[in-house]
């Protein structure tokens, strides 16, 4: 119940002044409050019973035994008085006509107890006791009246005293303390008084002077109770004895023990002492007694006070094992946190490292950029877009321009940019502004005044927050003139191809002319001479007829030979099934008569000529057949996919070709065989060669003599096309 | 019935001599006659100088490869002439090339006809012609 500076609540309370609240000494509960209305009550009780007792003549009421002196009518006014009236100020101290009611009891009844020991003091007979006793209507002799006993004025005296302490100075705990304490004393006085009629002592209650009576000495016990329980249990002697602690605790049962022992004893000793028992037996006896209420006070004080014990342990273990828990609990956290933070600095760790990773990395970024700045073959420059000016730049920039570093700093774009490209420069500079990025081709002239051919590549960067230009000057003033050189020269092939085909199909065809007429009129001389001429002269015209008849053939084949690539179609899908049909059908007559089988696997869709594979198919195949050997031809047809191209075949199992030959049938009227062994101009495997050429394929032969061939071909695959 | 007029425009001999002596032979009366350049074959028609006489022809054979003015020189000013346009025009030519007979279609010839190798061939080309054009055409009428 104290606070943390030892002072009670209701201290701290009067002190601050927080409240507005009744006296601290009437604000310390109902339990005591409604004691002090109790012990008034007995007060002013046992003065109305005296009151009674000298008013009916019934003495008794006022001496509690007829051996016994009575109390005096005063007494019994003032323990109505004080009784009644510290009753009314305790049940409402709100109200001032209770506490004015008791204070005017107060001062009254000191005034007669002063009285009173100023007479027995000075043995000065005032006769206040009489002359009271007068207006109440007692007659004073009835009960051998003569002031009141010292005791009692001296009890009075003290406990109006702590009474009027209490009334006047109540919010000062000096005063109520003090006030307690005379109450106190009242108290022991009378509780001497009270044993003293126990024990049947007469010196113990005013000896042969003048003795105390019963009720009044029980009356200033109860009195005394009743201020000590108005004061409260703040102070002495209250606050000794209530609380919860064990200390208090003890105190309470051993002035419960003592109570109990010495009334007991009292009670007991006077019964035995009425029956008259010898003094060993009484002695005994009372041990005996003793032994009772003992035993059942200690064992009342075990089971309470050892109980409090047990249970305050018992707490404290509870405390204890919630304090481990708790304990326990916060080891955990701890340890959680712990990892928590362990966690946390591994992550910052790595963090750190990455970020130092990151520096790593950013600068080898930087040297490799540096390097690559620096050692760049083309000239690296940052330019400001409005001055133009190169605000950075490599050796090789200023260097392929002839300038040194120093002039090159105060030179704009334009400076060194060719007269004639200032216009377009100025829209690249705009598109580059809006787009981000440009590449172009330009000229720039040196500081000599050549003029440069370049390749600027422009893009813009953002450096602290401005655009600049990143430009890349890559002079291709060589790469130009070689450029130039090779398309010259492409044009000037492409030219003498074409006058080479031009001359080859104009030979051809007006070759026919006047060949037509030789074959005509040899013709028409074998038919209108022959045998009316001579033997030579008919052999002479057969001759000629004949090798003027394949010279047609050759200029023929000429002329088909020239149209693979004057007469080409462009490239088209082409399904190479449906054209080896097309092949196929074309040679019927060639595979009837050879009875040849012919074999194929699937073959893809081209981007092709399809007329020309038609053709080159058919002369692959037409050769296969015409090349046999006794037994009939064979041929395979088939394609399979090798890397970005398609090679096909076309396998016989006819007469092969030497390796000496391999390179030389697919050359223009090249021959192996006479004409009277296998027909023919050789011009065959040149148109072959010449389609897959145009297609941008490759023509080769594999062969075995008198096992048979196999001749590839092969044609891109391009995008979208090429599946089976 | 009066004899059908031919004009042969060609400079090889030989051909001419081939083409006479089949269209000697044929069935239908005819009167060949022969230039041998495109100048000559313009004259014939126009009747100048030496040709005030000439007969106008019912058909003309014209070569493509012929000296002087060419053959499709000949055609169009055929073509272009109001009084000439309406003879037929046969193209004899050893030329295949396409160009080459595009162009003569354009220049409104009649037909085109690619000069035949072998003397068979040849035989029944030319009687081809005489058959088609001198039996189974109606020709527009001459002067």
């Amino acid at each position: 119940m104290s606070g943390p500076d030892g002072m009670t609540e209701s201290e701290i309370f009067s002190q601050h002044g927080i409240f507005e609240k009744p006296p601290a000494h009437l604000a310390t509960g109902a339990f005591f409050r409604r004691m002090v209305q109790v012990c008034c009550v007995i007060t002013a009780g046992l003065g109305v019973l005296g009151m009674i007792g000298w008013s009916s003549g019934l003495q008794n009421l006022a001496s509690f035994g007829s051996n016994y002196i009575p109390m005096s009518p005063v007494v019994a006014l003032a323990l109505i008085l004080l009784g009644g009236t510290w009753f009314l100020y305790v049940h409402t101290p709100e109200y001032r006509f209770g506490r004015v009611c008791a204070l005017a009891s107060a001062f009254f009844v000191l005034l007669i107890a002063l009285l009173n020991l100023i007479q027995f003091l000075t043995d000065v007979h005032i006769g206040i006791e009489e002359f009271l006793a007068g207006i109440m209507g007692v007659n004073p002799e009835t009960y051998g009246a003569g002031p009141m006993p010292s005791i009692v004025a001296a009890s009075f005296f003290l406990a109006c005293s702590a009474m009027i302490l209490l009334l006047l100075a109540s919010t000062r705990r000096r005063a109520a303390g003090l006030s307690a304490g005379i109450s106190f004393v009242v108290i022991l006085v009378n509780l001497v008084i009270l044993l003293g009629y126990l024990y049947g002592s007469r010196e113990l209650f005013g000896g042969e002077i003048r003795p105390v009576a019963l009720p009044v000495g029980a009356a200033f016990v109860v009195l005394g109770l009743a201020i000590i329980a108005t004061v409260g249990p703040d102070h002495f002697p209250l606050r000794i004895l209530v609380g919860t602690s064990v200390s208090a605790l003890l105190r309470r049962s051993f002035l419960l023990v003592i109570s109990v022992v010495i009334l007991t004893d009292g009670l007991v000793y006077n019964i035995l002492l009425h029956l008259k028992v010898n003094v060993a037996l009484l002695s005994a006896l009372s041990s005996l007694i003793y032994v009772l209420p003992a035993s059942i006070v200690v064992t009342y004080i075990a089971r309470v006070v050892g109980g409090k014990m047990d249970r305050v342990e018992l707490e404290r273990e509870q405390a204890l094992e919630e304090l481990r828990i708790h304990e326990n609990h916060l080891e955990e956290l701890v340890e959680e946190r712990v990892g928590e933070i362990k966690i946390i600095n591994e992550q910052l760790k790595r963090e750190i490292s990455d970020r130092k990773g990151v520096e790593e990395r950013l600068r080898e970024s930087e040297i490799r950029y540096r390097s690559l700045f620096e050692q760049s073959p083309d000239g690296i420059l940052i330019v400001d877009p409005e001055t133009t000016v190169a605000i950075e730049f490599n050796e090789i920039a200023h260097h392929q321009l002839g300038y040194t570093q120093e002039e090159f700093k105060r030179l704009r774009i334009f400076d060194y940019e060719a007269k004639e490209k200032t216009e377009e420069t100025k829209a690249h500079i705009q598109r580059v502004l809006k787009e981000g990025r440009a590449d172009f081709e330009t000229l720039h002239r040196t500081k000599d005044g050549k003029l440069r051919n370049v390749l600027v590549t422009v893009q813009t960067l953002e450096l602290s927050g401005r655009i600049v230009f990143h430009a890349i000057f890559r002079d291709i003033t060589e790469r130009k003139l070689v450029e130039e050189e090779l398309a010259r020269r492409a044009a000037e092939l492409a030219r003498s191809n074409a006058e080479l085909e031009q001359f080859a199909y104009i030979a051809s065809h007006d070759l026919q002319e006047p060949l037509r007429t030789v074959i005509n009129f040899t013709q028409l001389l074998a038919e209108n001479y022959k045998g009316k001429l001579d033997k030579d002269a008919d052999e002479f015209i057969e001759y000629t007829v004949d090798a003027s008849t394949r010279m047609k053939k050759m200029i023929d084949d000429l002329l088909m030979y020239s149209r693979v690539s004057t007469r080409g179609k462009p490239f088209a899908p082409t399904d190479c099934e449906t054209v080896l049909n097309q092949a196929l059908d074309n040679l019927k007559m060639a595979i009837e008569e050879s009875g040849a089988i012919v074999t194929r696997d699937p073959l893809p869709t081209v981007m092709a000529d399809a007329s020309q594979i038609a053709e080159l198919l058919q002369n692959l195949i037409s050769n296969a057949i015409k090349f046999r050997r006794e037994q009939p031809p064979r041929v395979h047809v088939s394609a399979e996919q090798n890397e970005n191209q398609w090679v096909f075949s076309v396998r016989d199992n006819g007469i092969g070709i030497a390796p000496e030959y391999f390179e030389r049938i697919f050359m223009l009227f090249q021959r192996l065989h006479s004409a009277k062994e296998y027909p023919g101009t050789g011009i065959g495997l040149a148109i072959c060669k010449k389609i897959v050429e145009r297609h941008g394929g490759r023509i080769w032969v594999e062969s075995e003599p008198a096992k048979g061939s196999i001749f590839y071909f092969s044609i891109p695959a391009r995008r979208g096309v090429g599946r089976y | 019935m009066k004899a059908i007029e031919i004009l042969l425009v060609e400079d090889n001999p030989g051909d001419v001599r081939m083409m006479s002596e089949t269209f000697k032979k044929g069935k239908v009366h005819n009167n060949l006659s022969v230039a041998m350049d495109g100048t000559e074959a313009i004259a014939f028609l126009r009747r100048e100088g030496k040709y005030i006489n000439a007969p106008r022809p019912d058909l003309i054979l014209l070569d493509l490869k012929i000296p002087k003015k060419d053959g499709k020189e000949v055609l169009a000013e055929i073509k272009n002439d109001p009084d000439l346009k309406r003879i037929p025009v046969v193209i004899v030519t050893a030329s295949d090339a396409e160009k080459d007979l595009l162009e003569s279609y354009n220049l409104h010839a009649n037909c085109y006809i690619i000069k035949p190798v072998g003397l068979d061939r040849f035989r029944a080309v030319m009687e081809s012609i005489e058959n088609f054009w001198f039996t189974v055409v109606k020709l527009p009428p001459g002067d």
